[in-house]
């Protein structure tokens, strides 16, 4: 009875202890992806940029509308000729341990990147192997950088910027002395703990140095107002969502499909566009695909407004230029023209004679697996026959990468420049599944191109092409989705997707 | 006995060898690049290129596999591909972890299972009997992820006592830790409770039919210690079996446990390691899963002789 009595009494204190019993504020984040690495633009995946970019930052960086801006920069100033870029440098930056930025910071932080054994994932972009060459880097005083490029780019401030490059992040070097030591950048929080599988605290960098001018994507103002920030890694979604109902967690990314479900349980859901992108690709490699006839009456069959909204997306879009950007103009909002009549006309000239189609797909993201299932639904209804093929992530972009498929439901994750979203599928190599010459000088040119307007038309001119051609079936521009509990308060989502905790507060 | 120990101890190693090949061989045939998975649909062939031979899958994979033996044998399980962790540091890790939850579930198991199996069977064809084995049918076809979201949705959802995810380590805050470990014991313990159950009642069965039995209970025993010290002892053995298996499969991970519950242990790093076609990592896991085998089953042997002095090693 006794031992029943200790049990009973030792039990009832254990639950009765309080979850987190801290003074300091705390945003409790859920994540089902845990970071690669703590080192910026080398180790990376999509959640890691979202954790580095909170701690460090780059010369310049996305603003809302997909445009450049300065960060560390105090501005951006181009020769007239496109080759020389001058970076004033924002005074009285400091580094998380304490240092003050100068520009040898900045030239420390450029040759480490570029060196190979780091391993930085753009270095590829600048060094010459590409079309753009950084031909020099040069600091004429402690606060200015001049950079000089082989020819004038309108992508050169973009790659700079790019998330996946980790923002060209200018660092300490007592980060990278004697191997790399972890993250020392300038951003609103300090890195304190990474426990993979477990955890990611970061603090609040009481000493940043915030920018003028208000929260505008990457840059702007970004003074931190909580204390912490602890990320806990659940890889299972129902977990976090049932954690998210049980009050342990703040802000938690969700599908949209579960977007309702959250709204009803008394949470703020905030959706926003990306420039991500839902399609069927199609492999130039498949000796049926080849018939142009059968690929736009794939095309034809569907009910894109249909499509997507039952994957929970406000509306369809056939371009790989999202809405969001300013280089989607008119032309870029045309598609396909959903008409069943006109797809089996189409069929019978392909000579199509019922036999399936092998349709890829993978349970990597919900979209992916359920816009295969609606699709082949609606392909049945024009006659069009597919066989679904559910692969592991892995074994998929085995037959992304060799082009061994019929038809690929896939997604790109967000291209911020329109050279850079018609270039993710077109090209010679073995997975790009548009290799059109006429199309490919297009892309070339929009690589160097400066002029906006001269760039939208010959955006437009490509839209054209994709339509007729079909090399790939546009399907929408995918929407990130977060859930808030009633404690936080200034969070907002942006087209650029990544998370960014500044400017975010936690009421008790 | 110390003679059979030696012997088993030594024929580890071509176990472990053999296994290691098969291991390394059959990772390699599975179709999935890690640089691929990587760097995703971002990045271009060259870097893919760059990639691999930085990770060293540009190479003969016999040459691959002669590298990572002669470092494992000189105590080198390499680096995590995806994270860049030591795989001997992220398995001492995850296995603290996973050997805690296991540890404290078994206990539970066999705590509750052992006399519920000899009450059931001494009970036998009586409602004690038939609640028994009903409980354990129940637990055992409940899905364990079901079951741990279940426990989420009333002890941290509707009663608020328990916290749903996260994990701290009893090491860092003995109390604190507890509270974390609850529900995915619990979860553990039940399934495991009701295959350890069913197997003593039905071996508790077999040996209350013997003779000996018969005897004690006729020179007046009293029949607690007809039970205790009579059938329950002899009815052990086959349940220590099924214990060993039980210990060494949780050992190797109850990744779904693990996942529904957010607790970072052996399980999950072996699952996010074939995600991500994490080489290192999954030889690591694999080889340390193997190793625990072997081990379990050499000191289950050994539980047989001290349980039984008919059995000689």
């Amino acid at each position: 009875m006794k031992l029943v009595a200790t049990v009973a009494l030792a039990t009832s204190a254990l639950i009765a202890l309080p979850s987190i019993a801290a003074a300091e504020s705390v945003l409790r984040v859920a994540s089902t992806s845990d970071m690669t690495s703590d080192n910026p633009g080398v180790d990376r995946s999509g959640f890691s940029d979202t954790v580095h970019l909170n701690i460090v930052e780059g010369l310049v960086g996305y603003k809302d509308d997909l445009s450049i801006g300065p960060v560390l920069a105090d501005e951006i100033q181009v020769s007239e000729d496109g080759l020389t870029y001058t970076f004033p440098l924002r005074q009285g930056v400091l580094f998380h341990n304490g240092e003050t930025m100068t520009a040898e910071h900045v030239l420390a932080s450029w040759e480490r990147l570029m060196e190979e054994e780091t391993g930085w994932r753009c270095r590829d972009r600048f060094d010459g192997s590409g079309r753009l060459e950084v031909t020099s880097v040069e600091a004429p005083d402690e606060a200015t950088v001049v950079f000089t490029i082989s020819e004038p780019s309108p992508l050169f401030l973009k790659d700079m910027a790019r998330f996946d490059c980790g923002a060209t992040a200018i660092q300490h070097p007592d980060a990278w002395a004697d191997g790399w030591q972890g993250p020392i950048g300038t951003g609103p929080f300090r890195f304190v703990e990474w426990r993979p599988g477990e955890r990611i605290v970061l603090e609040k960098f009481d000493d940043y140095v915030a920018d003028e001018g208000p929260r505008d994507g990457m840059t702007g103002d970004k003074t931190p107002m909580v204390d912490r920030i602890l990320i806990t890694i659940v890889p299972d979604a129902a977990s976090a969502k049932a954690a998210m109902r049980a009050g342990e967690v703040d802000l938690l990314d969700i599908s949209t499909s579960d977007a309702d479900e959250m709204r009803e349980a008394g949470f703020d859901v905030l959706i926003q566009p990306t420039p991500a992108w839902g399609t069927f690709l199609i492999s130039r490699h498949s000796e049926r695909m080849a018939n142009p006839a059968l690929r736009q009456a794939m095309a034809k069959a569907l009910d894109m407004d249909q499509l997507a909204e039952l994957m929970g997306y406000e509306a369809h879009n056939a371009s790989p230029i999202p809405p969001i950007s300013s280089f989607y103009t008119d032309g870029q909002d045309r598609t396909y023209g959903y008409d069943v009549d006109a797809a089996k006309a189409l069929l019978e000239e392909a000579g199509y004679d019922g036999t399936p189609i092998r349709l890829i797909t993978s349970r990597r993201s919900a979209t992916m697996f359920d816009q295969a299932v609606v699709a082949q639904a609606m392909w049945r209804q024009a006659g069009i026959e597919t066989e679904i093929e559910v692969l592991e992530w892995g074994t998929q972009l085995d037959l992304y990468r060799s082009g061994e498929y019929d038809v690929m439901s896939f997604g790109f994750s967000a291209r911020l420049d329109p050279a850079l979203s018609w270039d993710m599928f077109s090209g010679e190599q073995q997975r790009k599944v548009w290799a059109d010459p006429a199309a490919l000088e297009k892309i070339g040119m929009l690589m160097t191109e400066t002029d906006p307007d001269a760039r939208a038309a010959i955006s437009d001119e490509l839209m054209g092409k994709f339509l007729e051609q079909v090399p790939a079936i546009g399907l929408y521009s995918q929407p990130t989705a977060i859930a808030l509990s009633d404690r936080v308060e200034g969070f907002e989502l942006w087209p650029g997707g990544r998370l960014r905790f500044w400017q975010t507060s936690v009421s008790e | 006995m110390w003679a059979h120990v030696a012997r088993r101890t030594a024929m580890m190693v071509p176990t472990l060898l053999v296994v290691s090949i098969i291991v390394f061989a059959l990772i390699r045939a599975i179709p999935g690049d890690p640089a691929e998975i990587m760097l995703n649909d971002l990045d271009s062939d060259a870097a893919v290129a760059a990639m691999r031979t930085e990770l060293g899958l540009d190479r003969p994979i016999p040459v691959q596999y002669a590298i990572w033996i002669g470092n494992v044998l000189t105590g080198d399980l390499g680096t995590s591909i995806r994270t860049g962790q030591p795989v001997a540091e992220a398995l001492f890790d995850r296995l603290g972890v996973t050997a805690t939850i296991t540890a404290l579930a078994i206990g539970v198991a066999v705590l509750l299972a052992i006399p519920a199996g000899l009450i059931a069977a001494w009970k036998q064809d009586t409602f004690t009997d038939a609640a028994i084995i009903g409980v354990s049918i129940l637990f055992l076809s409940l899905p364990s992820f079901w079951l741990g979201l279940m426990m989420i949705w009333l002890f941290a959802i509707t009663l608020g006592w328990l916290p749903a995810i996260g994990f701290v380590s009893i090491s860092e805050d003995f109390v604190g830790g507890l509270r974390y470990l609850i529900m995915p014991v619990a979860t553990l313990a039940l399934v495991e409770m009701a295959v350890v159950a069913r197997m003593m009642r039905a071996q508790t069965l077999e040996v209350l039919r013997l003779d000996y039995v018969t005897h004690a209970r006729a020179k007046g025993l009293p029949e607690s210690l007809v039970l205790t010290r009579h059938v329950a002892r002899n009815a052990l053995g086959p349940a220590v079996t099924v214990i060993g298996l039980i210990l060494g499969g949780l050992l190797g991970g109850a990744s779904v446990t693990e996942t529904v519950f957010s607790i970072p242990g052996i399980g999950r790093l072996l699952v996010d390691a074939i995600y991500a076609r994490d080489y290192p990592v999954l030889q690591g896991c694999l080889l340390l899963i193997a190793f625990i085998y072997v081990c379990v089953n050499l000191l289950v042997d050994l539980a047989y002789a001290v349980l039984d002095p008919r059995v000689r090693l």
